[in-house]
């Protein structure tokens, strides 16, 4: 505790004057992934490459996207660390192609080999189940949410505002048109931020939720026996997240070494177990079972073209916003 | 020596300094509100809000439960400051810790903790659930409403009591002795006068309510309000509208503005001079009298003070992701704040700090003038300094943020912008602190010392500041307080690395780790209470003395 306390002290006085940056075989990583996840990743870098000194600049990935853009003109971020393909293309221009090793180890959709970024894990739609206010029968399928009987029972995201909402309501669109958009106006409620759609399903305030397997799989995971997650059997959605290397980094050689471990098989797998979220690697069926996750070629997956749905949002969102009138 | 120097100048400088930015931003604002996409005037922000649903919903939402929390914020606050003005209850001396509840629990810990008593796996949630017996939705109005209600009527408590006690008790006497019932006696002579104040600090209970943030994102999510929806739309995923943000920071400043103007308005028709009179005796009620007034005044102190209890035990409870295991005790939480985010707690130390530093050092030199100096420059030094009050943080946060991205003085990203935020917001009350007790110093001691042949500067230092220096403590203090409370500003315009304390538990609210965010909740009070308990034990500092 005393040591603690002393650490909080120097902490303290170090940032107060500011932490000069060392230059020797480092690489400053900017992720928005959890401290846990991160801290896993720096253990595991000490022991692959001693020589590495990762200086970490943690945040949301919007305001890390937005940081690196203001620093174009000095570049001190060598890596990102991750956010969705959608997101990664608003910010095409600042990363560079790095072809790293690992992706031939990697799921076909998430080599992203035509971008300046690489897959490292996706998240999948799913419909999260509170079976303590269910009544009736447990929806299978996205086809079956459609129905009115669902109505005021279903909740997401709002797409506006939401990314991975957008790719539900994406899939949607993919699969049954204008029409299921319409239904889906006709039964789903909005919830204002990506939180809102699984945190009110745990709370039992909705019966069914659409949102992103990793989220629910945490109440699963964590002992709330009422959750349950279903993969729809009429398809669906992935919604990919990848790393770049930064453009012009001021230590790329370094990066590089990282940008393969962030890939390699030990990471991925510590990561799974830890956060829930599918890796990009396609031989880590072990660590998805330990995980409770169920393996990709059990679950049918609807192919989305993510460039597209990135053309259509504006379409789509009126069409979205007019259905809901 | 000119008598312009160096009191003008220093005017000049205050004044410079609220115009670039408090004036400016603001201005952007209003400006920008009325700039289209191409960049031509257009009223396109305001057609949609008025014909887009979910704005006006939004306004409508914040303005009902800006009235509704006022209105029980009253009911509350004007029943505790009467039962304890007027009755001996038994715990008493508890109530003198209810104003502070209010400075060493943020916003943003009350709603966190009253989540973990009846949100998502909440305490009473899950007991209820044992028992077999729904319980009601606490996310959404019922949730914004007790919240909000036992966060603001503090304020009310406070302006009822002091007027209470300032109340001359021969006034009622006279008023029973005439015959009238005790009752009727309270009805008509002892509420008409302690109404104005009740009715100012209900208006700034609406203010709070209107411009609150914290509270409105954690539990509003069903309810659309307008704090959020602007927050939001500066903060989408996927990049925001300028001129929708501009537009709803100026509805904003509009509603507060006007209630501002009401408040004023209001005060300057009704005006009772209380002369100093015998407070009226405290009696000692017996029975299910005393029960009763004693158990509801304890209920709601108690009610007020649990938030900080259940953060702290929060922080000690074991929990898998987002799921608490109550009744399994861990240190983990805390742990990992030490293994991972001392940073955390340094930006918030740094920031608050600095924003202390200079906001109690130029509130001080502003009250000076303003009382002490005056000259042409005055009354817009005092208009400007009012104007951090028509503005929730949110919109202070958006205006600095958009009034300083380009042009020759860029700002946004910096550590600066931060620190100014944090500043700006307080300086109003800064201001008041720190003349609180400027009127009371004597003209003639700093003449005495300048005919002598001190220079004035001097004066200043050696004289006039070791007589303000009890409003100084008091304004740094409570400067502190706020400013490592901050979300609504520093929310909108921080950056990677910037987190602060309130950044960082929000950030985990909103993932539904409460434990955590517990553990953050325990050291941001922690380091809220150390100067507060500072000032008070050791400095003697009168906090709530105006």
């Amino acid at each position: 505790m005393k040591k603690a306390l002393l650490n909080l002290a120097t902490a303290a006085t170090l940032s107060l004057v500011g932490i000069p940056i060392a230059t020797a075989g480092e690489v400053n990583l900017y992720t928005s992934n959890s401290e846990d996840s991160v801290a896993m990743v720096l253990d595991k870098v000490r022991e692959e490459a001693p020589d590495i000194t990762i200086n970490v600049i943690a945040g949301s990935s919007g305001t890390l996207l937005r940081r690196i853009e203001a620093e174009k003109n000095a570049n001190v971020a060598d890596l990102f660390w991750s956010s969705g393909f959608s997101t990664l293309a608003e910010f095409a221009d600042l990363f560079v192609k790095y072809d790293s090793p690992q992706v031939d180890n990697l799921l076909p959709a998430l080599r992203a080999e035509d971008d300046p970024w690489t897959g490292t894990n996706t998240h999948v739609m799913v419909l999260m189940i509170n079976e303590d206010v269910i009544e009736g029968d447990v929806p299978q399928s996205w086809e079956d949410i459609l129905n009115e009987s669902w109505k005021g029972k279903v909740t997401m995201a709002d797409p506006a505002n939401s990314s991975s909402a957008y790719a539900q309501l994406y899939g949607i669109y993919t699969l049954y048109g204008e029409e299921g958009v319409r239904k889906l106006a006709g039964v789903v409620e909005l919830q204002g931020s990506t939180s809102g759609a699984y945190s009110s399903v745990a709370q039992g305030e909705y019966a069914v939720g659409m949102t992103m397997e990793y989220a629910a799989q945490r109440y699963v995971a964590g002992g709330q026996e009422e959750i349950e997650l279903v993969y729809p059997s009429d398809g669906t959605f992935l919604s990919p997240e990848g790393l770049a290397l930064i453009e012009n980094a001021p230590h790329p050689e370094d990066a590089k070494r990282v940008y393969d471990l962030l890939l390699s098989h030990d990471i991925q797998a510590g990561l799974v177990g830890l956060t829930f979220r599918r890796p990009s690697r396609a031989d880590l069926d072990d660590a998805l079972k330990s995980s409770g996750l169920p393996l990709m070629n059990n679950i049918n997956i609807v192919d989305i073209d993510q460039g597209k749905a990135a053309s259509d949002r504006e379409m789509l969102l009126n069409l979205w916003t007019e259905a809901r009138d | 020596m000119n008598r312009f120097l160096p009191w003008g100048l220093l005017s000049l400088f205050a004044l410079g300094f609220l115009l670039l930015f408090i004036a400016y931003p603001i201005l952007g604002v209003l400006l920008r509100s009325f700039i289209g996409e191409k960049g031509a005037f257009s009223t396109e922000g305001f057609v949609i809000f008025l014909t887009q649903g979910r704005y006006l919903e939004a306004l409508l939402n914040s303005i009902i439960l800006g009235i509704a929390v006022t209105f029980i914020c009253t009911l509350v606050g004007v029943f505790l400051a009467f039962i304890v003005a007027r009755f001996e209850i038994p715990f008493s001396n508890i109530v003198f810790l209810l104003p502070l509840s209010v400075l060493i629990i943020p916003e943003l810990i009350s709603a966190q903790s009253w989540i973990m008593v009846f949100g998502n796996n909440g305490l009473i949630t899950h007991l209820f659930d044992a028992l077999g017996i729904p319980f009601p939705r606490f996310y959404g109005w019922f949730g914004l409403i007790y919240v909000m209600t036992l966060t603001y009527y503090v304020h009310i408590f406070l302006a009822a009591l002091a007027a209470l006690r300032g109340f001359d008790h021969s006034l009622e006497e006279a008023g029973q002795s005439l015959g009238t019932a005790p009752l009727p006696t309270y009805i008509r002579v002892v509420f008409p006068t302690i109404l104005p104040a009740v009715l100012s600090s209900g208006l700034v209970v609406f203010t709070l309510v209107v411009g609150n943030f914290a509270i409105s994102i954690a539990l509003g999510q069903r309810v659309p309000l307008l704090s959020v929806l602007t927050y939001r739309s500066f903060i989408s995923e996927l990049g925001g509208n300028p001129t929708m943000q501009s537009t709803l920071a100026m509805v904003s400043i509009l509603l507060v503005a006007s209630v501002l103007f009401l408040q004023r308005w209001y005060i300057s028709k009704r005006d009772y001079q209380m002369v100093a009179g015998r407070t009226p005796p405290r009696a000692k009620l017996k029975g299910w009298k005393s029960l009763l007034a004693g158990g509801s005044a304890g209920l709601i102190i108690v009610l007020s003070l649990l938030p900080a209890f259940v953060v702290l035990a929060g922080s000690f409870t074991y929990a898998r992701g987002p799921v608490m295991y109550w009744g399994q005790f861990t240190l983990d939480n805390y742990t990992r704040i030490l293994d991972f985010n001392l940073g955390v707690i340094g930006n918030s130390l740094r920031f608050a700090s600095l924003a202390t530093l200079f906001g109690v050092t130029f509130a001080t030199l502003v009250s000076y003038l303003l009382v002490k100096k005056r000259n042409a420059l005055s009354s817009t030094l005092d208009y400007l300094l009012l104007l951090p009050l028509t503005i929730s943080g949110t919109v202070l946060g958006i205006a600095l943020a958009q009034g300083f991205n380009s042009g020759p003085l860029v700002l946004t990203g910096t550590a600066a912008i931060m620190v100014l935020a944090m500043m700006l917001r307080r300086l109003p009350f800064g201001v008041r602190n720190a003349s609180s007790n400027l009127h009371n110093i004597s003209n003639s001691l700093e003449e005495a010392s300048v005919s002598l042949g001190v220079p004035p500067g001097r004066t200043f230092f050696n004289v006039v500041l070791p007589l303000m220096a009890p409003g100084i403590a008091a304004a740094a203090i409570l400067t502190w307080v706020t400013t490592v409370a901050e979300l609504s500003a520093s929310v909108v315009i921080y950056q990677a690395g910037q987190e602060t304390l309130p950044i960082q538990i929000f950030r985990l609210i909103s993932s539904d780790l409460m434990a955590r965010a517990s553990a953050f909740g325990v050291i941001n009070m922690i380091i809220i209470l150390v100067p507060v308990f500072f000032g008070i034990r050791v400095m003697k500092v009168k906090l709530f003395s105006s």
